[in-house]
């Protein structure tokens, strides 16, 4: 014959084992849940910094080319090799060079998508040469001045 | 009893290991994601060895050596002028190698060409701005294409007094300002336009004004040259400001169809100081206009090298430049 205690009254060893389970599932649930959202939004604004700092390196080593170009008086060979990371966030990314549709001094902008079109980054380049628009894969690229169209181009290395 | 205390205090044990494992593990990958993104900034912001510092750090060091070897003013020729100014460069060539040789870059300046010129020097403050054979209208330079340094100090004493023609308003055009004592400074382009530089007198201060006239007959505003506690004012032409300040009418040198001719009228109406720098060498200008550079005696000329262009090449693991840049102290363009 069982004797039931005062404080084991209505209490089995069943119920204990399955409210315990319970209660840690769900808290389970709740923290893996929050804690991969927190994980995925930190690696789309990871993806997102590297996009935006390497625009701004590869715009400052176009207007670097400039300057050696509009600093001189005639300039046979401006040429500079940028190495830009190949992959962004663990993806690939594109760059895209379009006019801004300003002259005297010209502008462009040099914009990075990821490939999954999450991430992208636009950065405005102001430069007294024209930049020739293009659309190249991320990765190594060189900026060159072509004397004869007296143009600055971006392509991969 | 026992035993289902027993059982309960392993399960919240257990779930409490648990519990805590997954935390680690979380902490752990957001940790990992905040190191990838600390790397990330670092790696962005590392310098790049510059090709524009070595084409300005060429250029400043030929405009360094043009400059010295002006200054001698010794008696000499273009030919041997020229021969130092190309030894000095291939000197400092030679050490500026050195220097990038050891960062791993190639690189090396020297001169394509240097334009032989000639400085007029005025330096008697007591002296009229006459020719050397006393002339109040005279040429100073007749093929001139660049022109830099045109500097004068001006003794307002010596100035006559033309109160009048400092309103731009009842003295809008040259012909009304056509006056016999008063000192211009004249410039014909080639295709014949006359800009005229006017310089007179005006206020209770004794202040020199300068006003511009136009090729099309108009006339510019007027820009004040304060004389301050002395009766000594400057008007910078090549940099066209005058001591008070910036003198816009002053710029038209840049719009002249070279080659023009610089010309003084009047310069009995003038004392002072003055200077200019032009692309002429002394052979083809107006020689007995001036004094010779061993006299010392005002006006006099003394053989310069006016600019030079010279070639720059820089190469490094990334960069790779070649051209040319001029170089001309103090030249308006």
């Amino acid at each position: 014959m069982r004797t039931d205690s005062k404080g084991e009254r209505g209490v089995s060893t069943v119920m204990a084992y399955i409210t315990a389970l319970g209660i840690t599932a769900v808290l389970l649930a709740i923290i893996i849940g929050g804690g991969s959202d927190i994980a995925l939004s930190k690696a789309q604004g990871v993806t997102e910094t590297e996009l935006e700092l390497t625009s701004e390196d590869l715009a400052g080593d176009v207007e670097r080319v400039d300057r050696l170009v509009v600093s001189g008086d005639t300039t046979s060979i401006a040429q500079m090799q940028v190495d830009l990371p190949e992959r962004a966030g663990g993806g690939v990314y594109s760059i895209h060079v379009t006019d801004a549709g300003d002259s005297n001094p010209e502008t462009a902008y040099l914009r990075l998508v990821s490939d999954s079109g999450q991430a992208s980054s636009r950065v405005f380049v102001r430069t007294a040469t024209p930049i020739q628009t293009t659309t190249i894969q991320g990765g190594d690229v060189v900026v060159t001045y072509n004397e004869t169209a007296d143009v600055l181009v971006i392509q991969n290395d | 009893m026992e035993r289902i205390a027993q059982d309960r205090g392993q399960l919240f044990l257990s779930g409490a290991l648990v519990f805590a494992t997954i935390l680690l593990t979380i902490a752990l990958l957001i940790n990992g994601v905040a190191v990838t993104e600390t790397t990330t900034t670092s790696q962005h912001t590392q310098s790049r060895p510059s090709a524009a510092a070595y084409q300005s750090t060429a250029a400043n060091t030929a405009l360094g050596i043009i400059n010295q070897l002006n200054q001698h003013q010794n008696e000499t020729t273009y030919g041997s002028l020229q021969a130092e100014y190309t030894t000095a460069i291939q000197e400092s060539d030679t050490l500026l190698t050195d220097t990038y040789d050891s960062s791993g870059q190639l690189t090396g300046f020297s001169p394509v060409v240097a334009t032989n010129g000639t400085r007029i020097i005025h330096s008697d403050a007591n002296r009229r701005f006459t020719s050397a054979g006393g002339d109040h209208d005279w040429t100073l330079t007749t093929e001139t294409k660049q022109t830099r340094r045109f500097r004068m100090m001006l003794d307002s004493s010596a100035i006559d007094d033309n109160d009048e023609f400092h309103d731009a308003d009842d003295y809008p055009t040259k012909s009304s300002l056509d006056d016999p004592d008063m000192f211009r400074v004249q410039v014909v382009d080639d295709a014949g336009e006359e800009w005229v530089i006017y310089v007179f007198r005006a206020g209770p201060d004794n202040d020199i004004y300068v006003r511009v006239g136009y090729p099309d007959g108009t006339v510019s505003d007027t820009c004040e040259a304060d004389t301050g506690d002395n009766t000594i004012a400057e008007v910078d032409i090549s940099e066209a400001e005058t001591n008070n300040g910036g003198c816009p009418p002053l710029q038209f040198f840049s719009a002249l169809d070279a080659p023009y001719q610089i010309s003084f009228k009047d310069g009995d109406d003038a004392m002072g100081t003055y200077t200019l720098t032009v692309d002429q060498p002394i052979e083809t200008l107006p020689t007995w206009n001036f004094h010779t550079l061993e006299s010392r005696d005002s006006p006099y000329v003394t053989r310069v090298i006016y600019g030079s262009t010279i070639a720059v090449e820089y190469y490094s693991e990334t960069t790779s430049y070649n051209g040319t840049i001029r170089v001309a102290p103090g030249e308006q363009r």
